[in-house]
């Protein structure tokens, strides 16, 4: 062991207790400005290799959100690359609407935070059947499509079950940020 | 909530939108922020829900999923290192090249070679040519050879086959003078030297004495005001500069050569070694600023900024440390060794507690410069609500710094004592060390 061991691992093991501590802010953050779950793995792990690189540049204050702050700067970049490969057989928002939606998204990080903690209480009030019904279209590789014609129901009238059951969650959601429970 | 947007936004996170619809959804998205609003606030319960989806599975995959930007960092870390290397390598080679070539313009002849060193290690030559990038096998000419950290050191070896190891804070010039002539103007050494010719000695001046060397073991202590030598082999004839006294020291004794002419210059025998110490602040402070505790009154040192560049094979950029370092035995004291089960106990304080490094420089008891060895402590293992501190460290949790260096320390002597924090500054203050013995109470 040697001072630049030290200092290399000490700077190692403070980056990946903030990437850990913070990945699911940053994962949010990275999700919402893509049109699949699919890519977001492949997005998360440029982001954090970008984020490693870029670790020097990080300049913390006390504050626990810098961190994400700075990953999702970081993000963002990684996002709109990530588009650019993906944009020519897609059908995905344009990259000025991806940098607005970046800006609102950096300025709602604690927001954000609120909602992710409401949907988990709002999710555990739903009946066991219908967070088995809105969790699985959300399972990848799935499909509404896929589900109903396993189920032997109407595609559509399965669509609009899974939407009424979103208005639900996310108007609990909303009340319970109202009401300052999270 | 606008029903249209929201089923447009969940067609969109589905993958189920049409061209014309995200052509719709684009154009509100573009003009009202109430319309991103909504789009993030659906596409993040939407990424919770796909998170659910993912803890509800395999929690192997969903660990898997999760840590998918730690994992890559660490694969990428490799990629990261490898590139590293590579242009390190790089470096290494443009670097050989250059001095084959100042070499062969220079045509000097070499008195000696870098065989080891670590931690910050500079080189200057006789011609003003700084090298950082010092490895194993660099050949020395004139020069002068600077070890600014506590934890730097360097191994010589004359082409007589005599070594010379300095330990840092130190500073060695190397004159391109034939015989072996060394000017050590402040640091730490210890010397193997080969019988010289006849009528040749090796000399060593420091800024108190002129040391002539025939052939044996030994250790110098250079300071401005003192020089301190401790002979283990042989013999080595020394001159007070002040007022010109020789003394000749035989092996197993050592003496003081200070600028004020009314201290002692006799050779003295050895004493025998002692297993506690315990810091007389502000004696002794090696590095750090002398300071006092606001509380106690007492003597204190006060961690100071050093940028530790490193050397070649460390390949990395500078790195700044905060260091306080204190001497332990310089030679005319009792050597200190350090025994299994020994412990330090170290008292402090941290403006702002940040992991402590803490470092030791060792000597063989009969003999020259052993190594440096560190132990790590993480912040919240010692650190208090008031900055305060009280750490314990058993000699046996030190590990080298180099594996060229002893595995333990226990067994060796302490020279000197220090520690640091990395990057930024903690506002570290030492009220005291002690190395208890083995039998003392906790």
């Amino acid at each position: 062991m040697n001072i630049a061991n030290v200092s290399q691992n000490t700077q190692y093991d403070r980056f990946v207790s903030l990437l850990v501590r913070h990945e699911q802010a940053v994962r949010g953050f990275v999700r919402s400005l893509m049109p699949s779950a699919h890519d977001v793995d492949d997005v998360m792990q440029e982001v954090g290799l970008a984020c490693w690189r870029k670790f020097d540049s990080f300049a913390s204050t006390d504050s626990p959100d810098d961190f994400v702050r700075w990953a999702c700067v970081v993000a963002r970049f990684e996002v709109l690359r990530h588009r650019r490969n993906y944009a020519r057989d897609r059908i995905v928002l344009s990259e000025d609407i991806i940098e607005l939606l970046a800006t609102d998204a950096q300025s709602r990080l604690q927001t954000a935070a609120a909602e992710r903690d409401a949907v988990e209480l709002c999710l555990a009030r739903l009946q066991e059947s219908e967070r088995r019904l809105l969790l699985s279209v959300h399972t990848p590789g799935d499909s509404i499509a896929r589900i109903a014609s396993e189920l032997g129901q109407n595609a559509r009238r399965l669509y609009s079950k899974v939407n009424s059951l979103r208005d639900l969650l996310g108007e609990c959601v909303r009340r319970r940020l109202a009401e300052g429970e999270v | 909530m606008d029903r249209q947007m929201a089923s447009l936004i969940r067609a969109y996170g589905d993958a189920e939108i049409s061209p014309e619809q995200l052509e719709w959804l684009e154009q509100t998205l573009r003009g009202d922020p109430a319309a991103r609003e909504q789009f993030l606030h659906e596409m993040n319960l939407r990424a919770v829900l796909e998170d659910a989806v993912l803890a509800q599975g395999d929690a192997t995959d969903s660990h898997s999923h999760h840590a998918s930007g730690v994992a890559a960092v660490n694969t990428g870390r490799t990629s990261i290192v490898a590139r590293w290397s590579f242009a390190a390598a790089t470096v290494l080679v443009a670097s050989l090249v250059a001095i084959a070539l100042w070499i062969s313009i220079n045509n000097e002849p070499q008195i000696a070679t870098i065989t080891d060193l670590g931690g910050s290690v500079q080189w200057t030559s006789g011609g003003g040519h700084v090298s950082h990038d010092l490895t194993p096998g660099h050949p020395l000419h004139g020069g002068t050879l600077e070890l600014p950290s506590a934890d730097s050191w360097a191994e010589l070896k004359f082409t007589d086959g005599s070594t010379v190891s300095v330990s840092g804070p130190a500073l060695l010039s190397i004159s391109d003078r034939r015989r072996k002539e060394l000017h050590f103007r402040h640091g730490r050494m210890s010397a193997d030297v080969h019988p010289q010719p006849a009528g040749q000695p090796m000399l060593i001046h420091t800024p108190t004495a002129d040391l002539e060397v025939l052939g044996t073991q030994f250790n110098v202590n250079a300071e401005a005001a003192s020089t301190v030598l401790a002979v283990n082999k042989g013999s080595v004839r020394v001159t007070r500069l002040t007022d010109g006294k020789v003394a000749v020291v035989p092996a197993k004794h050592h003496v003081v050569a200070s600028v004020d002419r009314t201290k002692e210059f006799n050779a003295t025998r050895h004493r025998r070694a002692e297993t506690a110490w315990r810091s007389q602040l502000p004696e002794g402070i090696v590095y750090g600023e002398q300071t006092v505790n606001d509380e106690s009154g007492d003597a204190c040192v006060r961690a100071t900024a050093l940028l530790w560049r490193g050397c070649q094979r460390n390949e990395q950029k500078p790195i700044l440390l905060y260091l306080a370092a204190l001497s332990v035995s310089r030679g005319e004291q009792s050597p200190v060794k350090l025994r299994a089960g020994a412990r330090f106990r170290i008292r402090g304080h941290m403006e702002s507690p940040r992991d402590l490094l803490v470092g030791l420089t060792t000597h063989h008891l009969q003999g020259g410069f052993a190594g440096k060895h560190h132990a790590y402590r993480k912040v919240d293992s010692f650190a208090s609500d008031s900055g305060e501190f009280e750490l314990e460290l058993p000699v046996e949790e030190f590990t080298p710094e180099a594996p060229e260096h002893p595995n333990s320390a226990v067994g060796l002597g302490l020279y000197d004592w220090w520690c640091l924090t990395l990057n930024e500054d903690a506002g570290l203050s030492v009220f005291s060390v002690e190395l208890l013995a083995p039998d003392e109470p906790q």
